[in-house]
């Protein structure tokens, strides 16, 4: 879900929010006798229906339609911003080769990180990473497994190291890195000597 | 260049066999920041998507119904064809009051900042650690020092609170001793809490 998605998703439900309260306000106010004077205060709120000048019109089964299409479109466009991969496929590299570019494949930058954090033998004990476009910013996001037991200064430095060398291989400073670990589980009872 | 599914990222370290060398600090990706758990307003908007969707194709349902293409009722229009009428009276106060709450609710669903799921280590790229993963990995600690019968730890941003079940007074001040240590690899170590509860081990698993 990008920045635009998240603040259209706050702007409709403070919208939705607020006019209930003011709408609820107003009839709990209406039905106690509580609004002052000169305020609307009908006796009792009557709805009569859709007037059948416009129900029984020949051009109202169209403008349905139409209406029908536009939510239809609008609320699906809506739902697919909060679930579309965020995964970018693939990145290019600075270099002047001859009559080409260079690329690189986000999975496979994701992949290595992940498969160097966890052959450096040094805490880590599993990892897996892609790289994502998030909020317009290319971010290579990796988790990795740590022991119980791990040293998280050291985990750390190999984390530095691994991601100053991608940044070497890359030749991309604008390249993000988040990298969360992942405590394993309790290990099997240890058997204490007292 | 293409990669096939793994790039080589391996530093010169590894290459050259476990011995540490570098210091990458200053040369480093970027830190992203850690995230935030999602928003209540995402959720929400999910749902007001589904009834919008759902909202359009009830109105495209009706209209084809109305055009003679489907050989069927309409279901939305006769709902907004139907005489409402709504008195002042308890009812309604109940009804209205539910709606004040529900919006009151929505308000401050949409104003709410999302937490941080987590806790930076002091690196220089983007290092982070759940305060779930920092309750196990402090219950490790708290349950590797010597005396202690078992652990329970509640991490939030600002404190650890470590419960322990200890064979003597004095182990309260190890474990104190041995978390903070742990968390001082945080970039904002929390501020740790040790309370001691005489315990004895039952040695079930030492025998």
């Amino acid at each position: 879900m990008n920045r635009a998605t998240s603040g259209a998703d706050r702007v409709v439900v403070l919208l939705l929010g607020l006019a209930l309260v003011a709408g609820g306000g107003w009839a709990v106010a209406w039905a106690q006798g509580w609004l002052p004077t000169g305020w609307w205060q009908p006796d009792t709120l009557n709805y009569t229906g859709l007037p059948s000048s416009l129900v029984d019109a020949p051009w109202w089964p169209w403008v349905l339609l139409l209406g029908g299409v536009v939510l239809f479109v609008l609320g699906l466009a809506w739902l697919l911003q909060h679930v579309r991969s965020r995964a970018v496929g693939s990145l290019s590299l600075p270099g002047e080769p001859r009559g080409g570019t260079l690329v690189l494949d986000g999975a496979a930058l994701g992949n290595g990180v992940a498969a160097a954090l966890e052959d450096a033998g040094r805490g880590v004990v599993g990892a897996r990473g892609k790289l994502v476009d998030e909020h317009g910013r290319l971010v290579l996001d990796v988790t990795a497994g740590v022991r119980r037991d791990a040293d998280l200064r050291e985990v750390g430095r190999l984390c530095d190291e691994i991601a100053a060398h991608a940044r070497r291989t890359t030749g991309r400073s604008d390249i993000a890195c988040r990298i969360r670990l992942r405590v394993a589980p309790r290990a099997a009872p240890r058997a204490r000597v007292r | 260049v293409s990669a096939d599914s793994t790039a080589d990222v391996r530093t010169p370290v590894d290459h050259a066999g476990g011995q540490q060398s570098e210091d990458a600090s200053g040369d480093t990706l970027p830190a992203a920041r850690v995230p935030r758990s999602a928003a209540r307003a995402g959720w929400l908007g999910v749902l007001l998507a589904v009834a919008v969707l759902g909202l359009g194709v009830l109105a495209a349902y009706d209209a084809t119904t109305l055009l003679g293409w489907v050989d069927a009722e309409p279901v939305g229009t006769p709902v907004l064809d139907t005489d409402l009428g709504v008195r002042p009276d308890t009812a309604t106060t109940v009804l209205a009051v539910a709606l004040v709450l529900l919006g009151l609710w929505l308000t401050w669903s949409a104003l709410q900042r999302s937490a941080r799921r987590g806790a930076r280590l002091a690196t220089s790229t983007g290092v982070w650690i759940t305060y779930g993963d920092l309750e196990r990995l402090v219950n490790g600690t708290a349950e590797d020092v010597d005396g202690v019968v078992s652990a329970h730890t509640a991490v939030s941003r600002r404190r650890a609170r470590v419960s322990v079940q200890m064979t003597a007074p004095e182990v309260r001040e190890y474990v104190q001793v041995a978390v903070t240590e742990r968390l001082s690899a945080l970039q904002s170590p929390p501020r740790v809490t040790v309370i001691g509860n005489p315990g004895h081990d039952d040695g079930g698993e030492a025998r």
